[in-house]
């Protein structure tokens, strides 16, 4: 509608009257913007729910991923919990591919895609695709529970003797985005430097909760 | 050049300047939806990257409602510049949000300073500069305080001297496009300056041309009223020619005089004068008309005198009118609706000085008989000569008038009781004219022909004069019984 029917058709107001309510409307849109951008960051700090019949598996325990052939290779095994439609582990995809560039020799990397059953959108070449030709995919969310992880992304490390030397987030946030606490390299360099290093146990976890992504 | 005709070029010359700044104006606001459609869009776009919908919408809907509402609010104030400025710097925020920090996204700042330049005034740099402040203060500082989840950079670390060189950077871009906004300024008002002045010589230019073709259309006027005037005048000495001259009156009534002032230089009144035997024929003829038209009437109506005058002598004047007008409704074809309708008033008197006796008939014309007794009118028929009107229904009729020797008999056009004037902007009227005559009619015809001029002029004064106007005042007393006086005037 014209700005001029518009003021006929409703009677145009006095200029100072105009003026208060463009003001008013420019706090209330500035607050709008403060208020979204804190909501935001309040929401994201928020760890992720943990599930009511969730069990706990302590570091240290043996684990018995069964058809993994590295958990015998003699090397330690890094578990990527990825979920190609939550955002965060998209976020996370170059720094995985930093670690597996780092540490492919040493560590044997694997992704485990945490899909929906019902989800067959994602074949195995579309993560290899996204996260390095060379990483072997598995679909199997069983892992997930032997692990004790209940949101994505997070690493799972096993050591050499299939032991579980972490599982966490990769960084203390949700996103990689902080290099001073890049836990996941941090308990990388810990295990093959032989030190049992940081109690990375008591840090809760962050990301998409499974199994479909939630936030 | 006129001032008043400067002042209203120079008025159009802003008219047209503001419609130039108003069409800006308006162009600069289209590329601003453009702006502000395509930021939110890209914030949808980004969205799609880390799904951060919800902010995406939300922050590019609060800005487009804040622009809108404004511009709708206060159209005629640039307010809304500033808010899109503003709403730049937010963009610049939501979309390093969304991408979690992604360094890149900082290069929009410098996208939006630089989109900024189209408003052509620096000051619409500042908003979106306090914004950035704003922004790059309070999540640089809460990320490097460790604050989880502020996304501001993905540098691992960014020192104070980092901060600084990014702070100086932005300040030099906002510097720099805000310069080149204020230059563009000057430019555009120069520019306009210019075509002001442009403007100002083709208008003046136009003036001139117009000037010269109206000097020359003058230059051809003049030369054609002329040679009408000339022609008028030529016109004018034919018609005085056909009048009868003073002399004739002089010879046949011991005092007369004529008041003659056409209202142009020729006119439609006159008066005809014939010698029948021992008869005098008078009319006082009143064209329809005046100027060049009642003038070739004044040739109709002489035409058709002499000719009843000489075909049929011995009738008396109504039945000498009554032929007149057959003659003249067949001769200008006024039976037919399409002929001419234009007629005359005539007073016509057949006087016999020798037995003191007068017939009058008259078609819309009076005559006036001054004794020493009384002064008495004779009015005519109801109706003139020529006209639509049916000549075998017209009668005219004929008085018959006994009169003593040294009456005065006055023959007038309408045009002397008719002309407007006195105090009250009034005609002059009959009834004027009867206590005129009561006044004068005993003086000598010179003194009378005096004070009929002045009269005349006194009651029109500066008033333009309504019509021809004719009074003629004629002693019935013969020539030979007195020395002969007679005065004439002519305007």
């Amino acid at each position: 509608m014209a700005l001029s029917s518009l003021w006929r058709r409703i009677g145009k107001p006095a200029v100072q009257l105009r003026s208060a309510a463009a003001v008013l409307v420019l706090l209330v849109s500035a607050s709008g913007v403060g208020t979204l951008f804190w909501y935001m960051d309040w929401i994201y700090s928020l760890p992720t729910d943990v599930p009511k019949d969730y069990n706990s598996v302590e570091t240290g325990s043996l684990m018995d991923l069964g058809d993994n052939p590295d958990s015998v290779s003699g090397k330690p095994m890094f578990l990527n919990f990825f979920n190609p439609r939550c955002a965060c582990s998209r976020f996370n995809v170059p720094a995985i591919k930093a670690l597996v560039a780092d540490y492919g020799g040493r560590v044997s990397f694997s992704v485990v895609a945490m899909l929906p059953d019902d989800d067959d959108q994602y074949t195995e070449q579309d993560i290899q695709r996204m996260l390095g030709e060379e990483v072997p995919v598995s679909f199997d969310r069983s892992k997930a529970t032997a692990c004790g992880v209940y949101s994505t992304p997070q690493a799972v490390l096993i050591d050499a003797e299939g032991r579980l030397f972490y599982r966490g987030n990769y960084n203390k946030a949700r996103y990689c985005s902080a290099e001073a606490t890049n836990y996941a390299r941090m308990a990388i360099e810990a295990l093959l430097g032989g030190n049992a290093g940081l109690d990375f146990a008591a840090l809760p976890s962050y990301g998409c909760s499974l199994p479909t992504c939630v936030k | 050049m006129f001032p008043s005709d400067l002042c209203e070029m120079i008025g159009r010359m802003r008219i047209k300047d503001l419609g130039v700044q108003v069409e800006w104006k308006k162009r600069v606001d289209r590329i601003a939806d453009l702006f502000l459609f395509t930021c939110s869009g890209l914030g949808l776009l980004l969205a799609t990257v880390y799904d951060t919908w919800l902010i995406a919408i939300g922050t590019g809907g609060l800005c487009l409602i804040a622009y809108y509402a404004v511009k709708v609010l206060l159209p005629h104030r640039s307010l809304h510049h500033y808010v899109l400025s503003a709403a730049g710097g937010i963009y610049m925020a939501l979309y390093i949000y969304q991408m979690h920090g992604m360094f890149e996204m900082h290069f929009f700042a410098f996208i939006g300073s630089a989109y900024l330049v189209v408003y052509q005034n620096w000051k619409v740099q500042i908003p979106m500069a306090v914004v950035l402040m704003l922004h790059h203060a309070l999540f640089g500082y809460l990320q490097f305080i460790g604050m989880e989840s502020v996304h501001f950079t993905q540098l691992d670390y960014m020192t104070l001297q980092v901060f600084v060189i990014h702070v100086l950077l932005a300040t030099f871009i906002f510097v720099l496009c805000g310069l080149w906004a204020h230059l563009f300024h000057r430019l555009g008002q120069s520019h306009i300056q210019q075509s002001f002045e442009i403007g100002r010589l083709e208008e003046a230019n136009i003036q001139k041309d117009d000037l010269l073709r109206l000097h020359a259309d003058l230059r051809t006027s003049q030369k054609v009223n002329k040679d009408i005037t000339d022609s008028i005048r030529y016109t004018q000495r034919l018609q005085q020619a056909l009048l009868p001259e003073v002399q004739l009156l002089r010879d046949h009534f011991a005092g007369s005089f004529v008041f003659n002032r056409p209202h142009s230089i020729v006119g439609g009144d006159f008066l005809w004068f014939r010698q029948m035997g021992r008869e005098l024929l008078v009319a006082c003829v009143d064209c329809t008309g005046h100027g060049v038209p009642g003038a070739f009437m004044t040739i109709v109506a002489t035409d058709l005198l002499n000719r009843v005058a000489r075909e049929q002598p011995d009738q008396p004047p109504g039945i000498m009118l009554q032929m007149m007008a057959a003659e003249m409704t067949q001769c200008m074809g006024m039976e037919r609706t399409d002929g001419v309708a234009d007629g005359m008033d005539i007073s016509l008197c057949r006087i016999d000085l020798v037995n003191g006796r007068l017939q009058f008939a008259g078609a819309m014309s009076p005559i006036i008989l001054a004794t020493s007794e009384s002064i008495k009118v004779f009015k005519g028929t109801r109706h003139g000569l020529g006209g639509h009107v049916d000549p075998n229904q017209e009668t005219f009729a004929t008085h018959e008038i006994d009169f003593a020797e040294g009456d005065m008999l006055y023959l007038f056009s309408d045009g002397y009781t008719h002309q407007f004037g006195g105090s009250k902007d009034k005609k002059f009227s009959r009834s004027g004219l009867l206590a005129l005559i009561k006044r004068i009619h005993n003086l000598p015809v010179e003194e009378q022909w005096t004070k009929v001029g002045k009269a005349f002029d006194d009651w029109k004064g500066a008033q333009h004069q309504t019509d021809d106007s004719l009074l003629v005042g004629l002693q019935l007393k013969s020539a030979s019984a007195a020395s002969p006086s007679v005065m004439s005037s002519a305007a």
